[in-house]
Order: C-alpha cells, then structure tokens, then sequence
C-alpha cells in the first residue's frame, strides 16, 4: 500500500537478531494534502503501516498486526525530517507470529519519532 | 453558533481538521459528556484499502479521528471556538484485531473519555462491524 510511494526502502541489514532499514519518506504522496492542508505531518498510523511492510520484507509474507501492547509517538514527524530515517525491528518469530519492538528514529538514533511493541501475524 | 449533536457529511469538517484522502470519520454523534459514537462507510478508493479490506492503520486512524472530532465538537460547542483544534495521537495502547472490515462494511464507533489533563485526553475506543468487534484500544490523543 505505502511502499513505493508514500517511502522508500535505500538500505536493508541483519545485524545479530535486528533488522536495520535505512527509509526516506516521499513528500509528494497525497496523503499530505488532508494530513494537514498546507503543514504537510506524517500520520503516525503510516509509520505503523511502514513497520508492517518492513516486517513483511523480513518474513517474505503478508501480515496483519493483531495486537499493539504500546505504541508511542514521542516527536513529530513531517517528510522534511523523514528524509534519512532507521527503523530497527528486533523480532521473535515463532511460527506464522511474530513479535516485535520497533524504534523508528532520525539516522543517528538521537532523536526518536516512534516506539513500537506488538504481534503480527502472517494473513 | 448552533449547537448541533449529529454532525454528517460535510459537516463534519468542521470538527476535524484533516481532509481527503485521509479523512477518516463519515457521522459523528454526540451521546454524553464523555461518550461519542461515529461511523464510516468504507468506500473502495479509501487509501486504507488492500485488496478490498480495511487495514489496521486505518482502524487506528478512525478510531484516532473519532475522538479529535470529540474533542473539536466540545470546543466549537462549549468553548466558543470557531475552529477544531489539530489532535496527534499521542499513544495506542492495549490494540486488539478481531478482523478486517471489507470495502462496503460500515464501522460504527464508540469512544469513552477517561481522563482529560491539560491537552491529553485519555480514552477507549471500541469499533464494530453490524454486532462484531473489529477493533479495540485505549489512546491518548495530545491537542
């Protein structure tokens, strides 16, 4: 749904048992022209849908997200400061389940957009 | 200003401030001063959709939007003001699936406020396809 066009994935690597993506936002999607008119703010619910499309490229599945334990949006996020991003995924999979903590922040991991705990499962 | 309790179609504009593609709440009603309940007809274009189901992130965003128009509705109601204040979600917390709605289905929502702390409101909200429970979670939305 999002991939593509609304963020691209530049790096994809496997160090120990995380998963690191290097990920630009694109700020010509149209969702920037309802959220808001004229202050372009990345929906936090897109970066939600991000970690799913991440974690479907770490399984080669389609999944869904059953239950979320924690999810916080601790800075805003807009296309502007989305140009270099890390989404770190430590998952444990466990048959069609995988469970994860996401961080989505700014390239160094100094600042902090998204945290992220809770189960997907394969569709 | 006139005080109105179910706000639809256009309307409901004025209590959100986000607009197409993303704007997620079709009806809302005010039900008390802490409960409201609003729908959304799923339409086939709805940026949420793949392959004709509504996903979680747009469940999320419902739900989310739902209780922004809450909130906008009591400040354009009780506060005087003449435009809906901007809300971010600011924590999901305790999201539960049942399913994915189809394109077509109708989602009917009930939020419950249950705390307001300067400009955190706290609250659940629980979502419904005809009887089925399609989603439930706790958020806090930050104004």
């Amino acid at each position: 749904m999002l991939i593509d066009n609304y963020f691209k994935i530049n790096e994809f690597k496997e160090s120990n048992s995380d998963f690191v993506f290097n990920i630009s936002l694109m700020p010509q999607h149209r969702i920037y022209e309802g959220h808001f008119p004229g202050n372009p703010v990345s929906p936090g619910v897109c970066s939600i849908q991000m970690m799913r499309e991440c974690i479907e490229k770490i399984t080669g599945k389609s999944m869904i997200i059953v239950s979320i334990g924690l999810c916080r949006f601790v800075n805003v996020l807009t296309p502007d400061k989305g140009q270099n991003l890390l989404l770190k995924i430590s998952p444990v999979i466990e048959g069609a389940s995988v469970k994860a903590n996401i961080v989505l922040s700014d390239n160094s991991e100094s600042l902090v957009f998204v945290t992220f705990k809770g189960e997907f499962i394969e569709k | 200003m006139d005080i109105k309790e179910i706000y639809e179609s256009e309307d409901i504009r004025k209590l959100l401030n986000q607009r197409d593609p993303i704007l997620m709440v079709g009806c809302f009603k005010c039900l008390s001063d802490v409960e409201c309940e609003t729908s959304l007809k799923i339409a086939e274009d709805n940026v949420f959709c793949i392959s004709g189901e509504f996903t979680e992130p747009g469940l999320i965003e419902h739900i989310a939007q739902s209780a922004s128009a809450f909130v906008g509705y009591k400040a354009i109601s009780f506060d005087g003001t003449e435009k809906a204040p901007v809300g971010y979600i600011g924590e999901v917390k305790k999201f539960k699936l049942g399913f994915l709605p189809k394109v077509g289905d109708t989602l009917r929502t009930t939020i419950r406020i249950q705390s307001v702390v300067m400009n955190i409101t706290m609250f659940t909200g629980e979502t419904f396809v005809n009887d089925q429970l399609v989603a439930s979670c706790q958020m806090k939305l930050s104004i």
